[in-house]
């Protein structure tokens, strides 16, 4: 394999599982989810980025996982979905970085990961709106989550300052509305623990 | 009608929840973490007056447990008053935290299906290291910390949430945090917790 050129990336990146808000796995993975197992999504919209020499902007990507409940115990299982708008280059980058063989916050994440389905190249429509995100890939996944009303209704409401490997620190809270199903895999949820931050990721 | 009262200072709470309490941002709609949801409160008043009854200085403490989502009701909850508070001054606190005096707590008052009482005890809210303790002695046993934040100042906070108690709180856990009065016998170690500023006024 090639060796890993420096990289980095900003965008969009939003979540939404089978927990209530707020997801105990989302504060740490040591404690325990609320079902029997945990299932949740990334929706990744990269607005700029840049691998070596080649340009990764405005490209998509979902990402789904399936793990114990308590999530730190490993024994997960992942697909990962590529715009196909990407050429064959992107693709590969893409999926070097999520799958952590490119480093950053990435490579944390996929050391418990036990399962990876192959990854598809699909067709997707990701939707930026204020309050909504959304994400659909035919036949695959519908999902759309929506932020919290604030107190004060002019601003969000907020988790600060939170320790995450792909989040930025400061997280908009939602609910997120879900339904997932390929491969054995599936996550159907309505308002349930949703999140969105504006990411920037960097590697090796 | 109950005469205008406002209160200030800080509060905690520490609950059976996994961190952080779902039923903070669902308004009392989720279903607690593990079913039923068992806490305990404390609460600083470092400024407050209802009527002319002045409130300053004194703390109070509650436990409640709800059999449910809090928003479906039939609470069991008792009160702890600062054994200095003159009898005017408890009767407008218990007034406050029972919801008959209206103001953020108001709504309680439609909740409470068991009111256990009115305990007159020596009550400690103080800063300890990164977190805050709560006592009651041979009662209330509680000392709750903040989550790590990423960076700054450490905290992990919710900022601007439309629960009733505070909109900003810092998300915290019990380090130790236990409570045995009235048949119950909790632990929450390890469990949610939060601490925030008290602005509430009414009615």
């Amino acid at each position: 394999m090639e060796p890993t050129e420096r990289w980095w990336a900003r965008g969009l990146l939003f979540e939404n599982c089978n927990c209530r808000l707020l997801c105990p796995g989302h504060v740490s993975f040591k404690q325990r989810c609320d079902g029997e197992r945990c299932v949740g999504h990334w929706a990744i919209h990269v607005e700029e980025g840049r691998y070596g020499t080649l340009d990764l902007d405005g490209l998509n990507a979902f990402i789904i996982t399936e793990a114990p409940p308590v999530m730190i115990a490993g024994g997960w299982t992942q697909a990962i979905y590529l715009d196909e708008r990407a050429t064959q280059a992107q693709r590969d980058v893409l999926e070097r970085i999520f799958t952590g063989q490119a480093g950053g916050g990435w490579a944390v994440l996929a050391g418990f990961v036990a399962t990876r389905l192959e990854t598809r190249s699909v067709p997707m429509h990701f939707e930026d709106g204020g309050r909504r995100k959304a994400l659909r890939i035919d036949g695959i996944v519908e999902t759309a989550i929506e932020a919290i009303k604030g107190a004060d209704r002019g601003r969000e409401a907020l988790l600060e300052n939170v320790f995450n490997q792909i989040h930025a620190p400061t997280q908009v809270l939602a609910l997120g509305t879900t339904r997932y199903g390929d491969r054995g895999l599936s996550l159907t949820t309505a308002g349930t623990h949703a999140l969105f931050s504006r990411f920037s990721w960097a590697g090796p | 009608m109950a005469a205008a009262w406002t209160i200030s200072g800080e509060l905690m709470l520490s609950c059976n929840c996994e961190v952080y309490c779902p039923c903070v941002l669902s308004l009392g709609k989720a279903r607690p973490s593990q079913g039923v949801c068992y806490s305990w409160w404390g609460f600083r008043i470092a400024e407050g007056h209802a009527g002319p009854t002045r409130l300053e200085g004194l703390n109070v403490g509650l436990i409640l447990e709800v059999p449910g989502p809090m928003e479906q009701g039939n609470w069991t909850l008792g009160l702890y008053l600062d054994e200095r508070a003159r009898p005017p001054a408890a009767e407008a606190l218990t007034e406050i935290f029972t919801g008959r005096a209206g103001g953020p707590p108001g709504w309680w008052s439609m909740m409470i299906a068991t009111f256990l009482g009115t305990r007159l005890v020596p009550i400690k809210f103080e800063a300890e290291g990164r977190g805050w303790r709560f006592t009651i002695p041979k009662i209330v046993d509680g000392l709750i910390e903040p989550v790590p934040g990423a960076r700054g100042d450490g905290l992990v906070r919710i900022v601007n949430s439309r629960y009733f108690a505070a909109a900003d709180l810092v998300v915290s856990t019990g380090a130790r945090s236990r409570i045995r009065d009235w048949g119950r016998n909790w632990d929450f170690t390890g469990k949610s917790a939060e601490y925030g500023r008290l602005d509430w006024a009414g009615p």
